[in-house]
């Protein structure tokens, strides 16, 4: 009975419909519609599916071969090992370094490197008397100056 | 009773593309039985068989990734119908974003497009029927197409559209209401 009823109003709403656009019209609308290229809907499946796959497809993952493995942890653990070896050796060095106190320093030893170091020494003390008396020497000025100035006021 | 052996076959194979062992074989039968109708209500949406091909292969893509979470609360055909509705929508609006074209213009190209090589000669009142069609607004042309050439009742065309049945069968005199005026202009 409802069924009967929606058919009915379906049928009403068609006829209104085809009386205000012919009924033509609306068929060869439909039939522009309807064209389609030879055998679309043949491959269309086909189609769909590929791309389905295509973008489910999973991230590619390399296996290695057993040996493959057992030789790239291998060469990693050379890496580390030959580098903790170096930097061991390294700090071996400078530990390896003798430590000398100066009273086990030989004297002629000593002497001599302050003999090949005398003519630096001499010029660096030279230096020190220079700027001493160049200040000495302006301090003796001014002092004489002022004398003379305490002179000339008291004979006025 | 034809109508429920179609409905029932439907079902039976949603529940035969969720045991994942026969996805593709049920998918494939899904596909088999709805291509043209689907594809046929993108078509008189979109006009160009290239456009309607894209959004055709999107929807079955959609559909192959989205059919596990289908809880069969409607038919498979009328949650089939929305999906192709949406992807519809969604390409007339991207196509609108992109394109500074004006009414004009595009009703130049349908006419192109009716008396293109792959279509039968067009008559003048098919010409002018096309572009009162074009020119209704995309749910009116959507709830038209749906009444007249595919024979759904209100209560589909309300669940495709995501409207309720009074603003379905509102939509379809609208469109009528709508195109009588235009050819009237004409």
């Amino acid at each position: 009975m409802e069924n009967t009823s929606v058919q009915n109003n379906l049928i009403e709403d068609k006829e209104l419909v085809e009386q205000l656009l012919t009924k033509e019209a609306l068929a060869s609308l439909e039939n522009n519609n309807m064209s389609v290229p030879a055998h679309y809907f043949e491959n269309f499946e086909s189609r769909v599916l590929n791309n389905i796959h295509a973008s489910n497809q999973p991230a590619r993952i390399f296996k290695l071969a057993k040996w493959s493995q057992l030789a790239i942890a291998a060469s990693f653990l050379t890496i580390i090992i030959s580098s903790y070896l170096f930097f061991q050796s390294g700090k071996n060095n400078q530990q390896d370094q003798p430590i000398v106190s100066l009273h086990e320093i030989p004297s002629a030893e000593i002497d001599a490197y302050v003999n090949s170091n005398e003519w630096v020494a001499e010029i660096d003390w030279q230096e020190e008397i220079n700027v001493e008396s160049a200040h000495l020497e302006k301090l003796n000025n001014h002092l004489l100056k002022d004398s003379n100035n305490s002179q000339y006021h008291n004979n006025n | 009773m034809s109508n429920f052996v179609y409905m029932h076959n439907d079902q039976e194979l949603v529940i035969q593309f969720k045991q994942s062992s026969q996805k593709e074989a049920a998918f494939t039968q899904l596909l088999k039985r709805h291509q043209q109708k689907v594809y046929y209500q993108i078509k008189r949406m979109v006009n160009h068989h290239d456009d309607a091909d894209d959004i055709a292969q999107l929807v079955w893509i959609k559909v192959w990734n989205k059919l596990d979470g289908f809880k069969m609360e409607s038919e498979f055909s009328t949650w089939l119908f929305r999906v192709a509705y949406n992807e519809t929508l969604n390409f007339i609006a991207k196509q609108k974003k992109q394109s500074s074209q004006n009414i004009s213009a595009d009703i130049l190209d349908y006419e192109n497009a009716s008396v293109g090589s792959d279509h039968p000669k067009s008559t003048s009142i098919q010409i002018a029927l096309e572009q009162a069609i074009k020119q209704l607004p995309e749910k009116q042309r959507f709830v038209f197409m749906l009444r007249y050439f595919d024979e759904l009742s209100y209560e589909k065309i309300a669940e495709v559209t995501g409207t309720t049945v009074g603003g379905a069968k509102a939509n379809f005199h609208q469109a009528l209401k709508k195109m009588e005026e235009i050819l009237k202009k004409d």
